[in-house]
């Protein structure tokens, strides 16, 4: 039989389109009925949705959905920029189908709260389970002018991770107890594979969010750039240290030369690989690196806590390492805010903690970690919670927190890099950062 | 006394003003987008720049003060200075290929078209392609520059870690994607030089380079001018290349104006800031392309005489 083609000619098109623009304009299109009625849109980072919902810990988004009759959820994920960017633009309009937003802790400060609602008054009505088994650190930090603005839901913690087959091949025993060892260990496990593969002893992502990785090492002497209380520090002796350490390890080679444009996804290759023998980054990249598909050494990639200095070792247990968290918030601007905070509720309960954990979620409730499921599951889980205890953020959240992190990044790459000594570097920066903090 | 005026002048006078009108009428429709999609944004783009205006914060009038904060900014003039330097390495450096190239084929050459295609081939590239394709190949450990270098002895370059070779590096990418547009202008006007010139040249004894200095060079001059100033403006602008490739480091070393923008604006969102610096970019430009312009219709009065 003859296909028969539909031609639509000019008349026809005009009256469509016009009709089309009559309903737009009066509301009457059915795709904005089901955008209000039935969907359910959520703007995060693709690892958000995967931890939601799926891996080993099942689903937790679809008897929520079956429950309220909602057809699916509009995951619109992005970059980390992207999404803030997504989420801030939505949540300054007059009206928004946005339903809830996924935050880092660094971005939200008190003038980007004000784009956001309030959760007081839905906590005192309708309850989230256990409020206060959310680590404290994370709920005082969401709380500006007494109001809380967010429910903690993902930490990234970070850790060492060490390749226990080049520590054998070697002949290095254990993995180190101070940070000083670690940068020793470091330059014994720079070497040539039969290959011929140059493998770099230690590896800090440098490009993009270097600011963050460089206080990691800085707390292994308690350092900060700007503490948690906005007091500039840099230029005192710990992250000076740290800064001298590092620079030492670029110029014997152990940091590998590319390491200001090595990202943290870079990372991930180099570990899988086995170009880099050790690196700090966050604890749940363990996944990752001994991912049996993806690795050439699956299994063989530890994660511990990062080693103290060796003059802090009565003090801490482990250094008081960067942790970041993401915070579930509904724009003040979202239409069916009812229906968000029962989402946020779902996700926050700690049956569905445990079941993101599972999937691969940095839990943010302190009792998933007495969870035997989670400890069965995860082989860093002690090693997070000992972290955790004393883990804080990199940088405070403050208006122009983005701008310092850029310029601290510039100062800490001049460090490494030789173009001024790290004092000089840390002197000159610090002068910067309170114009930041204070401007 | 009285004139006799046909009856039918009315008529012919409003049919005459209709047909004066139907130009008008028929471009109304792109001139209203134009001002509805560019005029009125720019105007609005424009306007920001007196205010101080992010999310979550209510647009404050401020007047000059975004200026102000622009100008004393360390990282402004940084990358001002950069601007300047890469926009005229880049732009004289494509006009110098450009050139040479479109002289070069323009004399009897074997398989010419299929070196034109070769030499135009990376205008076909999208710039996002071509710099993460340049990125793989410049990387320092296992990248295929530095593999070649290894093989005959040289140590590994660190394209994008050495402040002077990041640098040379966004300029080399810049000249190879933009060479072909300032070759497709210069070869076409090489192209139309009259042969009668060139024998008219020879029969007084030139020979070679003189050809090109007294013949080529002026003849094409105008050409040279409109890829100058096209390649000024555009070269202004340049940011995918170098966000791609160095993110405007180390250490600042490829920060243009374009990044700084980008910057204030979509990372700290502090729209004032990236209007203002948009604006000192659009004056910058119309500086530039202003001297040329003025060049241009000096010598265009002057063959006109």
């Amino acid at each position: 039989m003859k296909k028969q083609i539909h031609v639509i000619d000019r008349r026809q098109f005009i009256k469509l389109g016009g009709t089309a623009a009559f309903l737009a304009a009066t509301g009457g299109l059915p795709f904005r009925a089901f955008a209000q009625g039935g969907s359910f849109v959520v703007v995060s980072h693709a690892v958000h949705q995967t931890v939601a919902t799926t891996g080993d810990g099942g689903d937790i988004v679809s008897p929520w959905l079956a429950e309220h009759g909602i057809g699916s959820v509009d995951w619109r994920t992005a970059g980390i920029a992207q999404v803030h960017e997504t989420l801030f633009r939505e949540a300054s309009l007059n009206q928004t189908n946005l339903d809830v937003g996924y935050i880092l802790n660094t971005q939200l400060f008190p003038r980007i709260a004000n784009l956001f609602e309030p959760l007081d008054p839905y906590l005192a009505s309708d309850p989230i389970e256990d409020f206060e088994d959310f680590f404290p650190g994370m709920r005082e930090s969401l709380t500006i002018d007494g109001q809380i603005y967010g429910v903690p839901v993902r930490h990234s913690t970070s850790g060492l991770h060490w390749n226990q087959a080049y520590f054998e091949e070697r002949g290095v025993d254990g993995p180190p107890e101070t940070i000083e060892q670690m940068a020793e260990i470091a330059r014994q496990l720079t070497f040539t594979r039969s290959d011929g593969q140059p493998v770099y002893g230690f590896v800090l992502p440098g490009s993009g969010q270097m600011h963050a990785n460089t206080t990691d090492i800085a707390r292994a002497w308690n350092g900060d750039f700007i503490t948690t209380d906005y007091e500039v520090v840099c230029a005192e002796p710990p992250m000076v240290k740290a800064l001298t350490m590092l620079r030492e390890m670029f110029v014997d080679g152990v940091l590998p030369q590319s390491l200001i444009s090595i990202a943290n996804t870079d990372l991930d290759t180099w570990m899988q690989t086995g170009r880099a023998a050790m690196c700090v980054g966050g604890m749940g990249r363990n996944r990752i690196y001994n991912d049996a598909e993806a690795s050439q050494f699956p299994g063989q990639i530890e994660t511990m806590s990062i080693p103290v200095s060796e003059e802090l070792t009565g003090q801490f247990e482990v250094a008081p390492v960067k942790t970041e968290y993401w915070s579930l918030v509904i724009p003040q601007a979202s239409q069916q805010k009812d229906l968000s905070w029962s989402f946020i509720q779902e996700l926050s309960s700690k049956d569905a903690h445990l079941s993101m954990a599972l999937n691969g979620n940095g839990p943010t409730r302190a009792s998933t970690y007495d969870e035997p499921a989670f400890n069965a599951s995860l082989p860093y889980a002690e090693a997070e919670k000992k972290a955790l205890a004393v883990a804080r953020v990199p940088l405070p959240a403050f208006d122009r927190s983005t701008e310092a992190a850029d310029i601290i990044t510039e100062a800490v790459q001049s460090a490494i890099l030789g173009a001024m000594t790290p004092q000089a570097s840390m002197d000159q920066l610090a002068p910067r950062l309170e114009a930041l903090i204070r401007g | 006394m009285a004139v006799l005026v046909p009856k039918s002048e009315p008529h012919a006078n409003r049919s005459s003003r209709l047909a004066r009108l139907v130009p008008y009428l028929l471009i109304a429709p792109v001139q209203l987008l134009l001002l509805v999609v560019l005029v009125a944004p720019s105007f609005g783009a424009a306007g920001l720049a007196f205010f101080r205006t992010s999310f979550g914060l209510d647009a404050t009038w401020v007047g000059l003060e975004n200026f102000r904060t622009v100008f004393a900014d360390y990282r402004f003039w940084n990358a001002l200075w950069n601007t300047v330097v890469f926009v005229n390495v880049v732009v004289y450096l494509e006009i110098f290929l450009g050139l040479a190239i479109a002289v070069l084929l323009a004399t009897q050459f074997r398989l010419q078209k299929l070196w034109i295609s070769v030499i135009i081939a990376p205008y076909a590239v999208s710039a996002v392609i071509a710099v993460l394709m340049w990125k793989f190949i410049l990387e320092p450990d296992t990248g295929f520059v530095n593999y070649l270098l290894g093989l005959v002895g040289i140590e590994p370059i660190l394209w994008t870690v050495i402040p002077l070779h990041a640098f040379a590096v966004v300029v080399l990418l810049e000249v190879w994607l933009n060479t072909p547009f300032t070759f497709l202008i210069l070869y076409a006007a090489v192209m139309g030089v009259s042969q009668e010139l060139y024998e008219a040249a020879r029969i007084d004894g030139a020979r070679g380079f003189q050809l090109f200095r007294f013949i080529t060079l002026p003849s094409v001059m105008p050409a040279v001018l409109v890829a100058l100033m096209f390649r000024y403006i555009f070269a202004f602008r340049t940011f995918e290349v170098v966000w791609i490739m160095t993110q405007g480091g180390p250490l600042g070393s490829t920060d243009l104006l374009s990044i700084y923008l980008f910057r204030n604006g979509f990372r700290y969102y502090d729209f004032g800031i990236a209007a203002t610096t948009a604006l000192v970019m659009v004056a910058v430009t119309a500086l530039l392309a202003s001297v040329y312009l003025w060049n241009l219709y000096r010598t265009m009065v002057r063959d006109a005489r």
